[in-house]
């Protein structure tokens, strides 16, 4: 694996929230708040973490689908935040997503064949025609739908071949970078390895890379060579995969760990239960914002915010008292 | 009356529709015993939610229970009128569903939706159903109970709610709770909550437990005994730690490979060619046969029946059961 295909530091996304009669802005969502990591060349990097804790928006913001509120973003090098509309459409063709709902990403007005081509045609590289039709059927069939199922609409697609059809358009500018968005969380589990092999097939055969983000810890697991935990908007631990399911040291991960329930019934692993919700991200708890759920907190947790320390090779965690 | 509290037999839900008939539920078969956890897993579209809807009688138009028995307490539920139904329904078998926020009334208080089950099948005054709502969400861990009977259900979070809805369903004490994927919209660690407060209260209440998922952890975790649907059938039908020690119908074991391990460093996961057959046009032998990777000859014409493979573990499938004899 080579150097640093993207570098994300102290990326900030916070969304206004506005009450009133004016609709003053009172306050703000927190969704991603100061989140730095690396993606090396053809690695995959998970991101984890429950509903709320701004894996997504971490993930759009990359892309500046949301544009970020503060940080920077380098790609190959290349600032993105400060990039004109015309260096983002070029950047765009090597950056691409892939989203979590299949039913609702692709526009059903299209057929299979329209929604794969656009790109192509959006970006200049062929008109229409024989030539593009035959990449169209080529992307097709690398995704493991058939040159046929060019003229379908998306309703005529099951949801594993929808994320295939997603997948395909993702690929139709030949991207060395793909944002994947909870792909496989929205299918059923025989068919959720399905895409997830497709997936790990294509990046092998065309060298990409991958920030895979799902809910799902035994899903990144499989597929990640490092992976990020967030809580409440930052990364409260990033590893390599070995090291993070072996020997997790934040007490959130090791929950996060213990509560996925095991397909053994022999298996009765001691589980840590963590008490109450997921407070707000509105206005997150002091100090380290784990500090009203976690079993080991002591004062300081309360009044610091934890730095994101180096504990190893590549093991970084957020918290006082992780040794 | 029978050892088990809910026998159904021979369950044949079918959808009548322009297109065709749809078999949702085609011949089902399982018993639940008291205070035992069956878990029912399957796919979308493989009629394990449609299982559930026909016990409790909810299937609508064009739907039908056609054929069968449901015999619940020794009574058959399909013999029942609409009254009688009535006063079965939230009572003695109740239910809680998927997706806490639809299955709530947005406009009104969480207390008021308590107390109505319980004023109206236990002839409670409002006062002592206020206490008793009270009391139940002190039961299933919520907070501040005394001012969450008070508030709406857009000010509670997904895993109160789904407290909520556990408290309304158990409410009266059934002997029969109905959990349609209780823990689907949930995260893992409000999952695991929510699955160890059902544990408690199985054993504190004695409840029987039918738990439809299509998660075979969380089957593993909570189940005493689990059937496996496919198209509208069983397909394997035994107790948990034998199905997951010996899972024979090749369905079954394909989901249980294709499930990513959290200690295993395979590089490919095992996955089931192909997807599951449209419902109008289901194969003529097996239903699982276009994407068995043991079919043989047969498979492609004849349809294999639940069959006995080992005390109490059951297999609908020629291979599976021609391997033993």
């Amino acid at each position: 694996m080579g150097q640093a295909l993207l570098e994300v530091k102290n990326l900030k996304k916070y969304f206004p929230v506005t009450g009133g009669f004016f609709k003053k802005t009172v306050g703000y969502i927190k969704a991603t708040d100061d989140v730095s990591f690396k993606i090396k060349e053809g690695e995959t990097l998970g991101l984890v973490g429950e509903s709320g804790c701004g894996k997504s928006t971490t993930g759009r913001a990359i892309l500046r689908l949301h544009e970020p509120t503060s940080g920077e973003i380098y790609y190959k090098g290349k600032d993105v935040i400060n990039a004109s509309k015309n260096e983002m459409k070029e950047l765009r063709r090597e950056m691409q997503i892939v989203f979590q709902d299949p039913y609702s990403s692709l526009n059903p007005r299209m057929t299979v064949g329209q929604i794969i081509s656009e790109p192509i045609v959006q970006h200049g590289f062929m008109k229409k025609g024989k030539e593009l039709e035959d990449r169209v059927c080529q992307l097709l069939e690398k995704c493991g739908l058939a040159r046929y199922h060019i003229n379908r609409y998306p309703h005529q697609f099951s949801g594993g071949q929808r994320q295939r059809i997603g997948i395909a358009r993702a690929l139709t500018l030949n991207p060395s970078f793909i944002v994947a968005d909870e792909p496989v969380s929205a299918l059923d589990v025989s068919i959720q390895s399905q895409v997830l092999n497709l997936m790990m097939d294509l990046q092998e055969e065309l060298g990409l890379s991958y920030l895979f983000i799902s809910h799902d810890l035994s899903v990144v697991r499989h597929i990640s060579n490092r992976v990020g935990v967030m809580y409440l908007g930052s990364l409260v631990e990033l590893s390599s995969k070995k090291e993070l399911f072996q020997d997790p040291k934040h007490p959130y991960t090791r929950a996060l760990l213990s509560a996925i329930p095991v397909a053994n019934p022999k298996t009765k692993k001691k589980q840590i239960i963590l008490k109450g919700d997921i407070p707000s991200n509105v206005n997150p708890p002091s100090g380290c914002k784990f500090h009203t759920r976690c079993p080991y907190a002591e004062d300081i947790c309360k009044e610091q915010v934890p730095e994101f320390r180096k504990l190893g090779d590549e093991h970084f965690v957020a918290c006082h008292l992780a040794k | 009356m029978s050892e088990f509290l809910l026998d159904v037999k021979n369950v044949k839900t079918h959808f009548f529709t322009d297109k065709g008939v749809v078999k949702a539920v085609d011949g089902v078969d399982f018993k639940i015993k008291k205070g035992e956890t069956l878990g029912i897993v399957g796919e979308s579209g493989s009629g394990k939610s449609v299982t559930s809807m026909s016990v409790m009688q909810l299937v609508e138009e064009p739907g039908k229970t056609i054929e069968g028995a449901i015999k619940f307490k020794g009574e058959d539920l399909l013999q029942k009128t609409t009254e009688e139904m009535q006063t079965i329904r939230g009572n003695e078998i109740s239910m809680i569903f998927q997706e806490p926020m639809t299955s709530l009334n947005p406009v009104f208080k969480v207390g008021e939706q308590i107390m109505e089950v319980l004023m109206l099948h236990q002839d409670m005054s409002r006062e002592e159903a206020k206490n008793k709502a009270i009391e139940m969400l002190k039961i299933v861990g919520i907070p501040r109970a005394e001012r969450v009977v008070d508030d709406y259900p857009h000010q509670l979070s997904g895993g109160m709610r789904q407290r909520v809805m556990i408290a309304m369903a158990l409410a009266c004490e059934p002997s029969l709770l109905i959990a349609d994927e209780p823990t689907t919209a949930l995260d893992v660690t409000i999952q695991a909550q929510i699955l160890q407060l059902m544990n408690e209260l199985k054993k504190k209440l004695g409840t029987a437990i039918m738990l439809i998922t299509h998660d075979l952890g969380v089957v593993a975790q909570m189940a005493d005994h689990v059937i496996v649907m496919y198209c509208g059938k069983v397909v394997e039908d035994a107790p948990v730690e034998e199905l997951f020690e010996n899972p024979s119908h090749p369905y079954t074991k394909g989901l249980m490979k294709s499930i990513p391990s959290l200690d295993d460093d395979k590089r490919r996961l095992d996955s089931i060619e192909g997807m599951v057959p449209h419902p109008l046009r289901l194969p003529k032998g097996c239903y699982f046969e276009p994407r068995c990777p043991y079919a043989i000859e047969k498979c492609k014409t004849h349809k294999p029946e639940l069959k006995e493979i080992a005390s109490g573990h059951k297999v609908s499938c020629f291979v599976a059961t021609e391997e033993v004899r």
